[in-house]
């Protein structure tokens, strides 16, 4: 089984935490995170990143610099837009974005 | 043409932890379905049944419409921006999460269970300043005709969110109808079974029973039973 990394990023602290710790529930997945939009260049300079996962608080500009931000580094990047934060809607946004890889979690 | 799809109350997922029994219309927590993700930007409808003293402990929301409608029994809130409320049976309530709110639900009672709805509708508007309000219902304005009681705007009747999205509840006596002309060309209505039987574009409708209807300008409605309570949910479905 190949672990799925994930980064979490959004402007609210504590729901930014509470997604990695719900994400890490899944064996599949390995998530990290920050709120610090100047932290991602290092953090994928030094982690590998499959998925990144979009919390709240970004302005439009904002996800996409992230997005392209990322896809630099990681160019097979999959992105999920969260709603809801850690809400009972985390599982199907996920699922939706591995369903064709993994056959969902 | 019109275009419709039909969940039936028995073909919802199913939850039981005890405290807490829901039935989810659309893809929720562990039950996940991929052709039952959503209905335009109607996204959650989850039918719940709270034990008396239980609830949902302080928990967070983002970026999401949120409203809960009492079917039976009261529900206590409490929330990070200092609201603290009890909702009844002819309350609605609804939260705009937007840049991020905690909450909490408890049965306000410590014996009877609380049966409620809790519908979350996709935001026209990301990172709003969160907002909670409720209100009260009058039961006489729903009798044999479609009550407002959600909308886009705040000056209209019922609560409002950040969505092109209108709902209305209709309580019914056998035989009576109506007509639901669409607000927004495009949008389209889920119709949820709160009690009785109805009959829709050719569906005969049974409680909990969910219909969605869309590419329509509008559609009649007709109870087959007496106390036939209905939901109407009128959303966008291109999110």
């Amino acid at each position: 089984m190949k672990i799925q990394n994930v980064l979490v990023v959004g402007k609210n602290e504590a729901i930014v935490e509470l997604l990695i710790k719900l994400v890490n529930k899944y064996p599949e997945l390995f998530a990290l995170g920050t709120c610090k939009l100047e932290d991602i260049s290092s953090i994928c300079q030094i982690s590998p990143v499959d998925i990144l996962l979009i919390s709240s608080g970004l302005s439009l500009n904002q996800e996409n610099e992230v997005k392209q931000l990322v896809k630099q580094f990681h160019p097979n990047l999959k992105t999920v837009e969260h709603f809801g934060g850690g809400s009972g809607l985390l599982k199907t946004e996920l699922n939706q974005v591995l369903d064709r890889e993994l056959g969902g979690i | 043409m019109t275009k419709s799809i039909l969940h039936k109350a028995d073909s919802r997922g199913k939850a039981n932890h005890g405290w807490l029994q829901s039935s989810h219309t659309f893809s929720f927590a562990n039950y996940y379905d991929p052709t039952r993700i959503h209905f335009g930007a109607l996204r959650v409808l989850n039918d719940d049944m709270v034990k008396g003293g239980m609830g949902f402990g302080q928990h967070p929301h983002d970026n999401m419409e949120i409203i809960s409608i009492p079917l039976e029994g009261d529900l206590e809130h409490k929330d990070s921006m200092g609201n603290v409320a009890v909702i009844r049976q002819g309350d609605i309530q609804v939260m705009s999460a937007g840049t991020g709110i905690y909450h909490s639900e408890y049965n306000h009672d410590k014996e009877e269970a609380v049966k409620f709805l809790q519908i979350w509708v996709f935001p026209n508007k990301k990172n709003v300043t969160p907002r909670y309000d409720q209100i009260t219902l009058e039961n006489k304005d729903s009798l044999n005709q479609l009550q407002q009681i959600l909308s886009p705007n705040p000056e209209d009747e019922g609560v409002w969110i950040h969505q092109d999205a209108w709902f209305h509840l209709g309580h019914f006596e056998a035989g009576k109808s109506a007509h639901y002309p669409i607000k927004k060309p495009g949008n389209g209505v889920y119709a949820f079974i709160l009690e009785g039987q109805f009959s829709i574009e050719g569906y005969d409708l049974d409680p909990r029973d969910g219909l969605g209807l869309w590419e329509l300008e509008g559609f009649d409605l007709k109870a087959k039973s007496e106390n036939a309570k209905i939901l109407l949910m009128e959303v966008p479905m291109n999110i």
